[in-house]
């Protein structure tokens, strides 16, 4: 399963704008759009910052950017890539800011209690390794498998060139299985 | 199991979990409508606020806070609100901000609807009464907890004072630490970068301590004016700031990234005048001096004949068993196909650096516990090209203390390279070893040239490389600066001007909060002065204030409250920074050392104390973190359900 989506279609599918996209004319309820949306994006950031509720407060933001816009913001193509883009931006601001009161607090150590999301043990290694990656190489990432999106939709949402996602993409695999002693095998898909 | 496959199944997990996760903490809410953001300015607005669920507000991570401030502070005191619907009502800022005023607080970071203030009072709710707040609103509320995830509906005001849990023997680490800066930050750092107003040259001092200096590159004008900047005679500054060693001025090291005249002019001068310990060479003069019709200035050929000298002086004290005397020393940096043509190959390995490797001595003295050079460049496939692509590539790293405690700050110096080579550096280095590429200050290579980011193709169509703007973003420190060394960036370019370019400096600022800093704007255009960055314990690299490298420490210590403690707290270390600092743009008439200045009037309603120093320098610390001195430009609550 790709992904949890009510009507059966892929986030990237959605992301993308190959299923159905909105016209001019016909703009989606912005209720109906973040309903379908944000669990996805919840989770996005919940994959980069293992912080439930850093996810929640920046995909809120980013709705609510997008709920402010949404006259504009409906009508473009990929409203899911542009509210993905905002909620990177901010989890950005907040890495930023986390690992600056991580070092003035000297706590290192993982969040506790209700602020984490109960996931499968033996994917706990993988995810904080992935959040050790470079910010860049993290996105790419977490964007490719939790999105499920293709390099081209991660670089319109990065704003970086297609060959970067590439390189980023390539690099985070190899570190990521050197961290963790598996095989790159299989390239992208 | 390929690393794919894994990724496949925790992506897969990940969407589950959430969505479980998001379900359940909807079932308690009786309205089955999915969960609206919560834009305050959206509901004030009127438009559908009757029913958006209650917008619930809090501090971003209240427990990581709270374990911070598990003993009561003795003299700084914190207070959080937590206030529903704080956003919703602007008034609350204003009340808080009139209290803060009325009792010389200090706001320490805005989150949300969240503020976090300092107060010299012993008692935080005499300082900022957040319970007056529901009060002053109108509204019925009681006291409520820290946070609003521990309060129950009806919205509530918290303070932390007198709900936090007891004292931790472990805790209150954020309070020690403001007010350890509190001390600390009244004493200029011992430890930092100056760079010079030289024009469009780079000249950079790093002072490691009061017997180690570093300098990188030199473009001693010996003169007013180089186009339209104003410049610093920095050999004469040199001179009279730096250690002695035996009666003469000593620098322990001098770095050429690069053997153009805007990085050695002078150096001939500094020679003559001051002792230096070692010198940092690349290969590429050597290269050079068998190559027809190359033009060195007078300066270049002045260092490659001691290059040269140092050798010849390196290997004989080799052959006696012994190691070069200080003033003798040469370091080697890169490699060049050409080497064994040249006498500096039989020097023995410990007198080369490659990339990729670090230095932690300086004139053959352990300086590890404070200083590391990580050398990213010149690349030996370089070796041939233009000079500029041959520049040595640093990142310095100053430190401060060890273990958890420490504090560390990142130069990153480039000299003069442009975007290929810069590109090579980031994909050699980024995968393998980022920390590598950390920085907190940049000094914009090329003197703010555009070539850093842009190319033109054969058909003379410009092209902006984002993708290493981003890596330089993705890299840079919270609160990071760039730093152009160069004259004035003029406003817009004509073809061919450059550097330093206005669309480098545009888009350098598109990657940091703050704005670059230009050695021949600051603090202004008609008398600059050296921009000085010092390791503040627990900061990091911080840009020294001119208004602080002035100040008459004991004086406005004394108005803080601190009286005999700070005068304790000066460090005679603190003054070689200072000095540098100090050593002001001609035609200033700053005298060296801490000399008794008039003092520039304070902005009315400033008390001294948050000025520049203490609880003022935390505040402002975390302002430059959060990239803003107000509360969000668009006060969407931290909501949570």
């Amino acid at each position: 399963m790709r992904s949890n989506l009510e009507d059966g279609r892929t986030a990237a599918a959605l992301v993308d704008g190959a299923a159905s996209p909105p016209t001019p004319d016909t703009v989606e309820p912005f209720e109906e759009f973040m309903k379908r949306e944000r669990r996805l994006v919840v989770a996005l950031l919940y994959g980069l910052t293992g912080d439930w509720y850093a996810a929640e407060d920046f995909a809120q933001d980013a709705f609510a950017a997008a709920q402010s816009r949404w006259s504009r913001v409906g009508r473009l193509d990929k409203p899911g890539a542009w509210v993905r883009r905002v909620a990177v931006n901010g989890q950005r601001r907040w890495r930023s800011r986390r690992l600056r009161e991580a070092r003035l607090l000297a706590q290192q150590a993982p969040l506790a209690g209700d602020e984490q999301v109960e996931l499968p043990t033996e994917h706990a290694e993988l995810w904080d390794a992935i959040r050790r990656l470079p910010r860049g190489q993290a996105e790419v990432v977490v964007l490719r498998f939790q999105s499920d999106l293709s390099e081209a939709a991660i670089a319109e949402i990065l704003e970086i060139p297609v060959g970067t996602v590439k390189s980023r993409f390539h690099y985070a695999r190899k570190t990521l299985a050197r961290w963790l002693g598996d095989d790159v095998e299989g390239g992208s898909r | 199991m390929t690393i794919d496959d894994r990724l496949r199944q925790a992506a897969d997990a990940l969407n589950e979990a959430v969505a479980r996760r998001l379900e359940t903490e909807q079932q308690p809410q009786s309205s089955t409508a999915p969960p609206t953001p919560v834009n305050d300015r959206a509901a004030t607005g009127g438009s559908g606020s009757k029913t958006m669920p209650p917008p619930e507000l809090g501090l971003g991570s209240p427990e990581r806070y709270a374990k911070a401030f598990r003993e009561p502070p003795e003299t700084s005191l914190v207070l959080f609100t937590d206030i529903v619907g704080s956003t919703a009502d602007g008034q609350v800022f204003d009340i808080i901000e009139a209290r803060r005023l009325a009792h010389k607080g200090a706001v320490v970071e805005y989150l949300g609807d969240g503020v976090l203030a300092v107060s010299g009072k012993d008692d935080a709710t005499e300082a900022i009464p957040a319970v007056e707040i529901p009060e002053q609103l109108g509204l019925s509320q009681s006291p409520g907890t820290l946070s609003r995830r521990h309060a129950a509906d009806p919205p509530s005001v918290g303070r932390a004072a007198g709900d936090l849990p007891p004292p931790d023997p472990t805790g209150s680490e954020l309070v020690r630490l403001l007010k350890e800066q509190s001390v600390t930050n009244t004493s200029l750092p011992e430890r930092g970068v100056v760079f010079w107003p030289v024009g469009t040259g780079d000249s950079t001092t790093v002072v490691v301590d009061d017997e180690h200096v570093l300098q990188v590159d030199l473009h001693d004008m010996a003169s007013a004016d180089e186009d339209d900047a104003v410049v610093v005679p920095v050999v004469d500054r040199l001179v009279e700031a730096l250690p002695t060693r035996g009666g003469e001025p000593y620098l322990a090291v001098f770095a050429l990234t690069h053997a153009d005249a805007d990085h050695c002019l002078g150096f001939a001068e500094l020679l003559d005048r001051v002792q230096i310990g070692e010198l940092w060479a690349t290969p590429r003069l050597w290269r050079e001096y068998l190559e027809d019709e190359v033009e060195l200035c007078e300066d270049a050929q002045a260092f490659q004949a001691e290059a040269e000298r140092r050798v010849t002086a390196t290997l004989e004290a080799v052959e006696a068993g012994a190691e070069p005397a200080s003033g003798d020393r040469i370091r080697i940096i890169g490699y060049d196909t050409d080497r064994d043509q040249h006498p500096y190959a039989e020097l023995p390995d410990e007198y080369f650096t490659y990339p990729g490797e670090t230095i932690a001595s300086l004139d053959g003295e352990d300086v590890s516990a404070a200083f590391e050079a990580f050398v990213h460049a010149p690349f030996k496939d370089d070796c041939a090209a233009a000079r500029n692509d041959t520049s040595l590539a640093m990142q310095l790293t100053l430190r401060d203390g060890d273990g958890d405690g420490a504090t560390g700050g990142h130069v990153l110096l480039f000299g003069d390279l442009g975007y290929a080579t810069l590109r090579k550096i980031f994909d050699l280095t980024a995968p393998e070893r980022p920390e590598r590429l950390a920085w907190d200050v940049l000094l914009a290579p090329h003197h703010c040239s555009k070539k850093v980011m842009y190319t033109t193709s054969p058909t003379g169509e410009e092209e902006l490389h984002r993708d290493l703007l981003d890596d330089l973003e993705q890299h840079g420190g919270d609160g990071a600066r760039i730093v152009a060394s160069s004259r004035p960036i003029p406003a817009s370019n004509q073809p061919g001007d450059n550097p330093p370019h206005a669309k480098a400096k545009a888009r350098y600022e598109e990657i940091v909060a703050d704005p670059l800093l230009c050695t021949a704007e600051y603090p202004s255009t008609d008398a600059p002065r050296p921009i000085v960055f010092g390791l503040v314990a627990g900061e990091g690299l911080v840009l020294v204030p001119v208004e602080d490298l002035e100040a008459d420490l004991s004086e406005d210590l004394a108005a803080a409250g601190w009286g005999d403690r700070a005068m304790r707290l000066t460090p005679r270390r603190a003054r070689l920074l200072t000095t540098l600092g100090l050593a002001g743009a001609i035609g200033v008439g700053v005298g060296v050392g801490l000399a008794r200045r008039p003092r520039r009037p304070r902005p009315p309603g400033r008390a001294p104390a948050e000025e520049a120093f203490g609880l003022g320098r935390a505040q402002q610390a975390v302002q430059a973190a959060r990239r803003t001195d107000a509360a969000p430009a668009v006060p969407v609550g931290f909501g949570r359900r």
